[in-house]
């Protein structure tokens, strides 16, 4: 989860009210954000492009404008920021006016739903044809009279990136594009651009040349965005381009916006547009924002949007969404005696619309809210308005019998027998790689389960065997006192057509015993007495196997079934290892002993 | 003439006035052991016949990290030489293919530390004080290869080989795993005036019996020996039963927790169908935490069976536009063949979710621990690997003051003091609540997420009642109960640790 840091004074400014740190703390924390602490962050302007950011002040970081990849930047103040992590499923309150409006409400300074007065702005966003394949909704809105400053662009840049980020999918279900009004032309085009059909100054430009003109196809090969983002347009013959009515470029969704419309902190006037494949999720990401962006004292207008199909559609929407509470419900989910009226008040004071309407509760749903998808969404609202810390904790009063599982009571027991005799119980990774499970054990590659996106060349498969953990171990331990022994008991996996999931887990037991003396014989009378233990007697036979000395090495059977394999370690297998020690081993798989106890 | 026990003799006569004598010397010219020797020489200063003298050494030894680096140079050495080789600067972005390494902080931090590199400008400079750096080994450089010469040795030792260990350690901070530091106590004994007196007038040996024989016991003959005195506060050998690893035992308490509620224990596959890691738990197919980025995929077998289809159908309608739940759904169009694929199951959820869907009549309370998996890259604090619990209780009567009354106890019985909730997120609970625990010195600590399970999780599956769910990490808790800092060392484990982490904790 990304941490975000929200500026105090302004979250108490937008607030209305002095909270002191502590207090500040628990309230966000009741209304349930994670909050990391309070720290000072320096901020920073780039001497070339513009952009700020913000470094922790005793953060190392690297000088260079991340941005535009090329400026360096000058200090241009500091503040005290409050870290939350950020949770995806209340983009709205990821700013410091979403959370001052949710504060506001919680903490009783103002109730019920926010109200946001929209105007007609009178412009329009013309969409042409052939945009269903590659990008094909937007919506869009005029806030206008903001002042920004430094402070104001840096949340507004910060917000379109977590919603990018929450309700986005990292642009590919929404991206946002933010513009100085006064740069462009009022009358907006969306429409389709071939590949080399034009040029215009990427944000930024590139790197090395700040007012670089490229073609769309060149941004997606050059500029550091448009190749962070370039997936999301692959195969496609045509880009998305937004133009004003003279034709001036504002961007190309979701890539990147033109350098010449972009904003700055004396920006007071923005055309927003949101766009992609999912009409929902571009709907919400602008309700968010400007919802957030009245909050800062914008005024917001209303943009139509005009399909080649003839329909068009009046964006932002506000209006709420309305439904019907049950208080029976209520009371059901959270087992707190809470009548309509009590319902009604806790989600007033969570920002919903709500008043009694006989034995029900009507609830109006804030539009920049996301996240209800089920009357069950409200009712956690409810509780967290009632304050979980005020939830008087109980049992459930039905009687239940425990069960434990067979594999874990025999492995226990196999537990106790091993730590009985002295041998100290490791734990090692199920995750290895063919090198090590078959390799360095001198045996040919069997059928086994293989990842399809490992992290590492050391895990790419789930282990056949625990003995190489237990060699790997050894290897770890070699400067610590001789003689060592250990042992492990967990899970080995197979290829297994026949199963549900085409895998067939096994618990075993492996031991290893190292030093200068241990031997064959150390080895078969821990095996042999953990047989007795388990009810049953081993028979050992000879047996041939690459990874053992050869005369040394043993079948295990029990009852009948081939249960194991016992013997001491090749050299070759030890050099492999890098082990210096003589090694015994021996594993044993318990499957029919757990079956039996069943 | 005075007689003295054996060995109190022979320590006397070893002893001229004002001269204090190594008890480690003692012990090896003598062959006696240690213990018999100490117990000697406290019986003796008891009576003030000799003075013992401790002195506190401060005693070093090497690791395989450290000998690693006294071969090989300090990483930021190397860096140094790399950054020369490429003349003498390298910018930020380019640092990580100059020097092979993904993360070059820790050498950057150093480099900039010790003056040998500046930053100027997004690069990196080799300074005049760098370069003159290549040709001389620091302080640093230099206490790690005299020890790594000598395997351990004594600060007063590698003091006198003119090694300058005050400026060694001074430089070497802030850095670990080079060396192992450890206190050790040297004694020695010298006669007092009193000792020398009683050494004058004459001493003699007295015969005593120290080990009890059968003989003397069957012959009578112990009616008639002295019984040489043993000083209990002398060390014995340390000894160390086989233990079950720390992790396995915090499982264990985990699972008697469980146990003692009334949960019966469940398992479910290691590699699961995405239907029962995610699908059934109401997360859309194009959530983050689905991407190959978070979530391993099995390559083979690739695909596994899905359950009865009427199930199937009835999850993946939920998910489309909320089937008969009252929900609006996700919106999107479900893929049965996403569903199919097969991973390494992100959680033991898929466990008590199976068993739900398996038997979804009230009231059950079920648990499930196991291993479980996220694509995540190798640190001190995290593994792709790790153990989670998982409990539900499906209950008409359960609600979330009995979420909170139910963990509450549970992790009273894991040894917290108090227990709180926090409002939070989970995609499949609703409400959800993160637990805190108090525990100890270690104040107020995150355990694990919880909620009352959607109705859009439910449902499908049959189960019209509360289903209350919980899931956490067991690593974590087994690290602050054993004081370990790298949750590496749980899953390769240094065998000093197993032997050392006391049973009871």
């Amino acid at each position: 989860m990304p941490l975000v840091g929200i500026p105090v004074s302004r979250l108490k400014q937008l607030l209305g009210k002095d909270l002191d740190r502590d207090d500040l703390q628990v309230a966000l924390e009741n209304l349930g954000n994670d909050v990391d602490g309070y720290a000072v962050v320096k901020r920073f302007r780039c001497d070339r492009c513009g952009e700020i950011t913000e470094v922790l002040e005793h953060e190392d970081f690297n000088d260079l404008c991340a941005g535009c990849a090329g400026g360096d930047l000058v200090e241009i103040g500091s503040a005290e920021v409050v870290r939350i992590d950020l949770l995806p499923v209340r983009p709205d309150m990821l700013s410091a006016a979403g959370l001052a409006r949710a504060l506001r409400g919680f903490l009783g300074i103002e109730t019920g739903l926010p109200e946001f007065k929209l105007s007609d702005s009178g412009f329009r966003v013309e969409v042409k044809s052939g945009m269903d394949e590659i990008r094909p909704y937007i919506v869009g809105a005029i806030v206008r009279g903001l002042r920004l400053g430094d402070e104001g662009l840096r949340m507004v840049m910060k917000m379109q990136e977590n919603l990018h980020w929450a309700l986005g999918r990292n642009r590919r279900r929404a991206s946002i594009g933010v513009y100085d009004l006064g740069t462009i032309e009022p009358g907006f085009v969306f429409r389709p651009v071939k590949p080399d059909e034009l040029k215009f100054v990427p944000l930024f430009g590139l790197p090395d040349s700040p007012r670089a003109e490229l073609t769309p196809k060149q941004i997606l090969k050059k500029h550091p965005k448009g190749i962070g983002y370039a997936h999301l347009l692959a195969g496609m013959s045509t880009y998305p381009l937004l133009t004003d009515s003279a034709g001036k470029v504002l961007s190309m969704p979701p890539i990147i916006n033109s350098d010449d419309t972009k904003m700055t902190p004396e920006t007071t006037d923005v055309f927003i547009d949101v766009t992609g494949p999912d009409r929902n999720a571009i709907t919400r990401s602008l309700n968010v924002l400007v919802a957030a962006l009245a909050d800062m004292g914008g005024n917001v207008g209303k943009v139509e949007i005009k399909y080649p199909d003839g329909t068009s559609e009046t964006t932002p929407d506000l209006t709420p969404a309305r439904c019907e509470l049950d208080p029976a419900e209520a009371r059901r989910v959270l087992g707190l005696d809470l009548d309509a009226g009590k319902i009604a008040e806790l989600l007033r004071k969570m920002r919903y619309g709500a008043k009694t309407e006989g034995s029900k509760v009507v609830v109006d749903i804030p539009a920049y809210r996301s996240d209800i998808l089920h009357e069950q969404d409200i009712i956690e609202d409810i509780a967290i308005g009632y304050g979980y810390h005020n939830i008087e904790p109980r049992l459930v009063p039905t009687m239940t019998v425990s069960r434990a599982l067979p594999v874990e009571e025999i492995s226990e027991a196999v537990r106790r027998v091993m730590t009985g005799f002295g041998l100290f119980e490791v734990m090692t990774s199920v995750l290895v790689s063919e090198k090590e499970q078959f390799e360095l054990m001198r045996l040919p590659v069997t059928p086994h389960v293989t990842l399809e996106n490992p992290v590492s060349v050391e895990q790419t498969m789930l282990r056949t065997s625990l003995i190489p953990g237990l060699l790997s171990t050894f290897r770890a331990n070699s400067t610590r006192e001789m003689p060592q022994q250990i042992f492990e008991c967990q899970d080995v996996f197979f290829l297994d057509s026949g199963a549900e999931t085409g895998v067939r887990t096994r618990r075993r037991v492996a031991v290893g015993l190292t030093g200068p003396k241990v031997g064959f014989a150390d080895v078969r009378a821990l095996a042999s007495a953990l047989a007795r233990e388990l009810n049953a007697e081993a028979a050992f036979t000879a047996a041939n196997h690459h990874s053992f000395i050869t005369g040394r090495c043993a079948r295990i059977d029990t009852r009948g079934e081939d249960t194991g394999i016992l013997g001491e370690m090749h050299p070759e297998v030890l050099e492999r290892f890098g082990l210096g020690q003589p090694v015994a081993v021996f594993e044993f798989e318990l499957d029919h002993f757990i079956k039996a106890y069943a | 003439m005075t007689r003295l026990p054996e060995i109190e003799y022979k320590l006397l006569s070893a002893l001229a006035p004002g001269v204090p004598v190594g008890v480690e010397g003692l012990v090896k010219e003598s062959g006696l052991d240690q213990s018999l020797v100490m117990a000697a020489a406290r019986s003796l200063s008891d009576r003030g016949l000799i003075e013992i003298h401790e002195q506190v050494r401060e005693e070093y030894a090497i690791t395989e990290q450290g000998l690693k680096v006294s071969r090989e140079g300090l990483p930021e050495k190397r860096a140094l030489q790399a950054i020369i080789d490429q003349g003498g600067e390298v910018a930020f972005q380019d640092l990580p293919a100059s020097l092979g390494r993904e993360d070059v902080r820790a050498e950057v931090k150093w480099l900039t530390k010790k003056g040998w590199c500046s930053r100027v400008a997004g690069r990196l400079v080799a300074t005049d004080k760098g370069r003159a750096a290549l040709s001389d080994a620091g302080p640093d450089e230099v206490f790690v290869c005299r020890l790594a010469q000598m395997g351990r040795a004594f600060s007063d030792d590698l003091a006198s080989l003119g090694t300058d260990v005050e400026a060694g350690l001074a430089a070497l901070k802030g850095r670990s795993g080079l060396f192992k530091r450890k206190q050790r106590t040297a004694r020695s004994i010298s006669l007092t005036d009193a000792g020398s007196r009683l050494k004058n007038e004459g001493i003699e040996p007295a015969q005593e019996v120290t080990q009890l024989t059968p003989e003397l016991i069957v012959s009578g003959e112990w009616r008639d020996v002295a019984f040489k005195e043993y000083d209990p506060r002398l060390e014995t050998a340390v000894l160390q039963p086989g233990k079950a690893h720390p992790l396995q035992r915090v499982i264990q308490q985990t699972r008697r927790a469980f146990l003692e509620m009334g949960f019966e224990e469940v398992e479910s596959p290691t590699v699961d169908t995405a239907f029962w890691v995610f699908d059934a738990l109401f997360q859309p197919q194009d959530h983050p935490a689905r991407e190959m980025q978070d979530t391993f995929y099995v390559a083979d077998p690739e695909r596994g069976l899905l359950p009865a289809d009427e199930l199937v159908q009835s999850v993946g309608r939920t998910h489309e536009d909320g089937g008969d739940t009252g929900s609006t759904g996700w919106r999107y169009k479900w893929s049965r063949a996403k569903a199919e694929k097969l991973v390494l199951r992100t959680h033991t959820t898929a466990a008590t979710i199976r068993a739900l869907a398996q038997d979804p009549k009230p009231p059950r309370k079920v648990f499930s621990i196991g291993r479980t998996f996220r694509r995540e890259n190798v640190d001190q604090t995290h593994l792709p690997e790790f153990i989670q619990i998982d409990g539900i209780i499906i209950d008409q009567r359960a609600d979330l003051a009995s979420l909170f009354g139910t963990l509450a106890e549970f992790y009273r019985k894991m040894g917290a003091e108090d227990v709180r909730f926090r409002p939070s997120f989970f995609p499949y609970t609703e409400p959800s609540a993160e637990v805190f625990a108090k525990l100890g010195s270690l104040g107020w600590v995150e355990m694990c997420g919880s909620g009352v399970f959607r109705p859009e999780v439910t449902e499908p599956l049959g189960c019209d009642v509360p289903v209350l769910a919980w899931g956490g990490g067991v690593e974590r808790i087994a690290m602050m109960r054993f004081g370990l800092d790298d949750i590496r060392k749980l899953y390769l484990s240094d065998i000093d640790w197993l032997k050392e982490a006391a049973l009871c904790r």
